[in-house]
């Protein structure tokens, strides 16, 4: 199985070509065999190659699986290659196991729906382009996914086409997306130019050996933070994000929660010798990663689609595996990721049980009562909100608690690393608010909703609570994978020490103090204690109450919370409308004013205008006029 | 002056190309004068004249200068050779069927296809500027008339006119500034020039009206801005497979003629700012044709303005003529040619009035009702706007990348931007494709029979393999390129 990784990306893409090419005319049960045979197969061939991996390897080094030269011209080169280390294993694990549970959800979820068999193509699709991106070798190939990653992210969340704003959402993402790869692609034109490779292994250790100047180390790590920025949705860029959640609701789950967004903090970790050697670049990475953690989760406090209010959490919780990656607690940031990946996943998919059961409802001003409605969903949305809030033992709490602790010591900047450290544990503050808010306007007090909606509330079936289930089970006990050392044996950690190597001058890990564990730790549980505790005050009874004397006491407020402090009213002023006005400027704007100069030398040109005239062809005139213009204008400016 | 003995021996087989597409053409009008019910043989004999003409050119590959050194066979003009019949078999086929549903077949339409082929041939190996004028004014008188061809069409006859006026405008630019240059250097040769430029030490300011009003007049035929309004305009009119054609073919030719200049005035480049203006248009035309393509609702004028956007990224890679940028061209060239030519080709299948233009409402939901047509035309945007694992990703990167080895980074970097701007207005077209129900009460069906669809399976496939597998055509195209710049 070793040589044959492609394989891995291979399958799911086979179901996409036979789903969407045959799968709307063979039928759902047709539709369904093949994708989640795909993914199943793609996740136990890829459960396969790790236990050989293992055999085979003990120090963590990569296995790398040669397809074939990509391209080799003017002394660089490229391969299709797949890789195998500790980093790509636990990308590997959580996106072909979570990604084959949201399947599994997906059946009964879209079992309604005309474009069964395109949303199963596309996610099929999604998953082998996800694939590709973590198992690639090089920045390049990696690249491929990466686009792949985001155009299939467009076409999901423009599913429901017949919308209005779905489709305009698709296109934001991937615009969005686009200005990301910007910096991407120059930082890889920079790498081909300064180190002469993107092959991840070579360019570590190009790196690592010196020699290449911290500047150019410094822009390459700032370019690709850009495109990280763009793909997991941190400040300025996170703004498609949240309209991603006009998607079918299992791809919020799958690629908006647990996987695609996660990529940029993949991606960082992947390049942690480049960023240990630019400690400046790693500061920006922490600093951005602070504000977004704690400016999403501030928007989260008051919010009414609960989508939405997952969808700021999830750009809230990127920001912490921001931190953690960029305080220079690489495996940190990837726990986070893990443990993320099973309790965002488990809300996504807990809180489209609640829109199937509310016959498509998203708004929580419309429910509340939920609890003994549909208990199972109840109980594992339960559970992940006590992850994502930090309760100790839960998932959340271990990964979190390790970011925080790791910023509040990191020893590339002390004193900024503080701060990073308050900014983070303010975001955790309200992280505990706003869930616990969200679950007792939901489950709590009594039903809003109208007699019809009331009349069809019913449980989910077992397609979609078997993966309820797991992934709640997952984030009570995913912890265990990296426990502080204070408590116990960090194996994630560990793991992944082995792709982050000892380089000169740099700190391959952070040693974490045990007094200053323990104080991080338990000011992380009041915190957590403090936000639930808030919520439950004024939620719990009083329920939409709150909300409402909140607005009149601070309308001001509440209105720029409720409008995501108006970012996008912002970015349409700055960015959207010039951008819009030079276009007109260039098509419609030069012609008037060739026009205005054709009236002033009108009396000049005169004879030839007329000739042309006759042509009964009115722009040449303009176009010759334009033509000459353009001429006499570089023959002033060059000679 | 010496005079060489202007036939050398084996001069039939260096130009058999040529002479296989001249004959061809003249054999076609004369089979459609003949045997005039005998229409739907004239695209496979068209088609057999390209491919004869493909395999033609195996027979000759040690290359060598003819016609007393004014007309070179070597790697890289076999390289252009294979670029122009490529697009001049992708335009056959797609105006089979659209001549066919006009009911405008005819054996000239073919002819003046080959006969425009024949020019760009000359332009590519035309060591004179003499000839390489020539090459392009057959390829212009074609080109006329292929625009036009469309008779009862009164946007076809206008465009043909414009092109024509504003043409003969350009070549009088063009005209002057190679007087010019035979002023200053004293020859039209381009080897010859080249030695000059080699051995002056000091540039005149003939020389540089001359470079600016060549560089316009060639800077119209590439449709760069300022010089480009002519082209949305023409587009438009002309008959659909000629617009894909004409955006791709006499560009290449164009750009291989430039290349060859810039590299005989090598030696003096640095010392003057002539490359400047060839910035200054690469980056107008970048700006100026990804922004006023965002709000073009007509898909050929988009094309028309991604057209020139796509110039001005080639432009970039020529601003240093070296091995790399060369190969980078030329590899761009075939790669834009599949795909734009693919582009169009998807739109001239589109049942319309011809004089109408054909909007974006036009292609709704076409990718479910005609999966293939509506395939190989997200495919074709896709690669345009540079998605990996496209061929357009490929050979955009090699260009950037290029430029940026060359130290014009923020060239190269505008270029990055603008084409992220790009990515708008070709997403757009996959959006309607796959995410827009027709309108109500609007039918339009695409017609297309197995010419237009062996086109795009060709388009297709071109661009998945390059993008897959570019090794070889980098490879083929870097050894050409060392072998020109290393003479």
């Amino acid at each position: 199985m070793l040589d044959k990784l492609w394989l891995i990306p291979i399958l799911p893409f086979a179901g996409f070509l036979l789903n969407g090419l045959f799968g709307k005319r063979a039928g759902k049960g047709f539709v369904t065999a093949i994708a989640l045979l795909a993914t199943l197969a793609a996740a136990i061939l890829g459960t396969v190659a790790v236990i050989q991996y293992n055999g085979a390897y003990h120090h963590g080094e990569r296995h790398l699986n040669v397809v074939y030269e990509w391209f080799h011209s003017g002394g660089i080169g490229a391969d299709i290659a797949f890789q195998l280390d500790p980093l790509s294993i636990v990308m590997l694990m959580v996106v072909t196991w979570v990604g084959f549970l949201i399947h599994l959800y997906s059946v009964g979820y879209m079992h309604h729906e005309e474009g069964y068999w395109r949303y199963f193509a596309y996610l099929n699709l999604f998953l082998s382009a996800m694939l590709i991106l973590i198992l690639g070798s090089s920045y390049l190939f990696m690249f491929v996914g990466w686009e792949g990653v985001g155009l299939c992210s467009y076409l999901l969340i423009g599913f429901y086409y017949e919308t209005d704003y779905a489709p305009a959402a698709g296109k934001k993402a991937f615009i969005v997306n686009r200005i990301g790869d910007f910096g991407f692609l120059v930082a890889m034109f920079l790498m081909f130019a300064y180190i002469g490779s993107v092959d991840f292994a070579r360019v570590s250790q190009v790196a690592a050996g010196g020699g290449i100047a911290t500047g150019i180390l410094t822009a390459i790590c700032l370019l690709l933070f850009l495109g990280a920025a763009g793909k997991s949705a941190q400040i300025p860029l996170y703004v498609w994000l949240p309209d991603a959640m006009a998607g079918p609701t299992p791809v919020s789950a799958l690629i908006h929660a647990a996987t695609m967004v996660t990529a940029g903090v993949y991606m960082i970790a992947r390049s942690n010798v480049l960023y240990r050697l630019a400690p400046s670049a790693m500061m920006v990475v922490a600093i951005i990663g602070g504000l977004t953690a704690l400016f999403a989760a501030t928007i989260g406090l008051r919010q009414f689609d609960i989508k939405k209010v997952l969808a700021y959490s999830t750009v809230s919780q990127l920001g912490f595996m921001f931190i953690g990656v960029g305080v220079g607690a690489f495996s940190a940031g990837v726990f986070h990721l893990v443990t993320h990946a099973f309790f965002k996943a488990c809300l996504f998919l807990g809180s489209g049980s609640v829109i199937h059961a509310m016959s498509g409802e998203q708004d929580v001003r419309n429910m509340g009562g939920l609890k003994s409605k549909i208990p199972i969903t109840f109980w594992t949305f339960l559970i992940a909100t006590i992850a994502i809030a930090g309760f100790p033992p839960f998932a959340g709490f271990f990964s979190k608690d390790e970011i925080l602790a790791s910023a509040f010591v990191t020893p590339y900047f002390p004193g900024v690393g503080k701060f990073i450290w308050l900014l983070g544990t303010l975001a955790a503050f309200c992280t505990a608010f706003y869930m616990y808010r969200l679950v007792y306007l939901t489950f709590y007090g009594s039903f809003r909703g109208t007699h019809e909606q009331e009349h069809h509330l019913h449980e989910s079936p077992p397609t979609m609570t078997i993966p309820l289930i797991v992934l709640a089970a997952l984030s009570a006990v995913g912890g265990a994978l990296g426990l502080p050392h204070v408590i116990g044996h960090n194996f994630l950690g560990e793991w992944l020490g082995h792709v982050i190597p000892e380089v000169e001058g740099t700190h391959a890990e952070i040693h974490i103090p045990a007094s200053s564990e323990w104080t991080v730790m338990i000011i992380s549980t009041l915190v957590a204690i403090a936000g639930w505790f808030l919520a439950m005050r004024l939620y719990k009874d009083r329920g939409l109450a709150s909300d409402q004397a909140f607005e009149q006491r601070a309308p001001g407020l509440a209105h720029a919370i409720e409008n995501k402090w108006y970012v996008d009213e912002l970015y349409a002023a700055i960015i959207v409308r010039p951008l819009a006005a030079l276009s007109r400027f260039f098509w419609k704007g030069v012609d008037a004013v060739i026009d205005g100069i054709a009236a002033m030398l009108g009396f000049v040109i005169r004879g030839f205008g007329e000739v042309l005239r006759f042509f009964q062809t009115g722009n040449v005139r303009n176009y010759a006029l334009m033509f000459f213009i353009g001429v006499v204008v570089f023959l002033a400016v060059f000679s | 002056m010496t005079l060489h003995p202007l036939l050398e021996p084996g001069w039939q087989l260096a130009v058999l190309p040529e002479l296989i597409l001249s004959g061809g053409g003249m054999l076609l009008i004369l089979f459609d004068a003949f045997l005039p019910r005998a229409k739907s043989a004239l695209a496979p004999l068209a088609l057999i004249v390209f491919i004869a003409t493909t395999w033609s050119e195996r027979l000759f590959v040690q290359g060598g200068t003819y016609f007393g050194g004014t007309y070179e066979i070597s790697p890289i003009t076999m390289i252009f050779d294979l670029t122009f019949l490529l697009a001049g078999m992708l335009a056959l086929l797609f105006a089979r069927d659209y001549l066919d549903r006009e009911g405008i077949e005819g054996g000239e339409f073919y002819a003046l296809l080959m006969w425009g082929t024949v020019g760009m041939m000359m332009m590519a190996k035309g060591l004179d500027l003499l000839l390489i004028i020539l090459g392009l004014e057959i390829l212009s008188i074609c080109i006329f008339v292929l625009v036009g061809y469309h008779r009862r069409m009164p946007v076809s006859n206008e465009a043909s006119l414009k092109y024509f006026l504003m043409g003969a405008f350009a070549t009088g630019f063009i005209l002057y500034g190679t007087a010019l240059f035979y002023g200053a250097t004293e020859s039209t040769n381009i080897n010859t020039m080249a030695r000059w430029f080699a051995t002056t030490t000091q540039t005149t300011p003939l020389l540089t009206i001359a470079f600016v009003l060549l560089m316009s007049g060639f800077g119209f035929k590439l449709a760069l801005a300022p010089f480009h309004p002519w082209a949305p305009d023409v587009y438009q009119g002309a008959p659909t497979p000629v617009a894909g054609w004409l955006s791709v073919a006499p560009k290449a030719a164009t750009l291989i003629a430039l290349v060859r200049l810039f590299n005989a005035m090598g030696p003096v480049l640095p010392k003057v700012s002539w490359m400047n203006m060839v910035a200054t248009l690469a980056i107008l035309s970048m700006i100026v044709g990804n922004s006023v393509a965002i709000v073009q609702r007509d898909l050929k004028r988009m094309l028309a303005y991604s057209g020139i956007a796509h110039v001005g990224y080639m432009m970039i890679a020529m601003l240093t003529v070296r091995e790399e940028s060369v190969a980078a061209v030329a590899v761009y060239t075939i790669v834009y040619a599949l795909m734009n030519i693919g582009a169009f080709g998807v739109v001239s299948l589109l049942m319309k009035n011809e004089n109408d233009p054909h909007t974006l409402d036009d292609i709704a939901g076409l990718g479910f009702r005609r999966k293939f047509f509506g395939f190989a035309l997200a495919l074709c945007m896709f690669s345009l706007s540079g998605l990996p694992p496209t061929a357009g990703f490929i050979s955009k990167f090699f260009i950037f990348k290029t430029a940026i080895e060359s130290g014009h980074t923020t060239v190269a970097l505008i270029g990055i931007l603008t084409s992220i701007v790009s990515v708008y207005y070709y997403l757009r077209v996959v959006y309607f494709l796959y995410m827009k129900e027709p309108a109500e009460g609007y039918e339009i069906s695409s017609a297309g029979g197995v010419f237009a669809v062996g086109a795009l399976t060709i388009a297709v496939a071109g661009i998945l393999a390059i993008g897959l597998y570019p090794t070889p055509l980098f490879q083929a195209a870097g050894n050409a390129a060392r072998a020109l710049l290393q003479q």
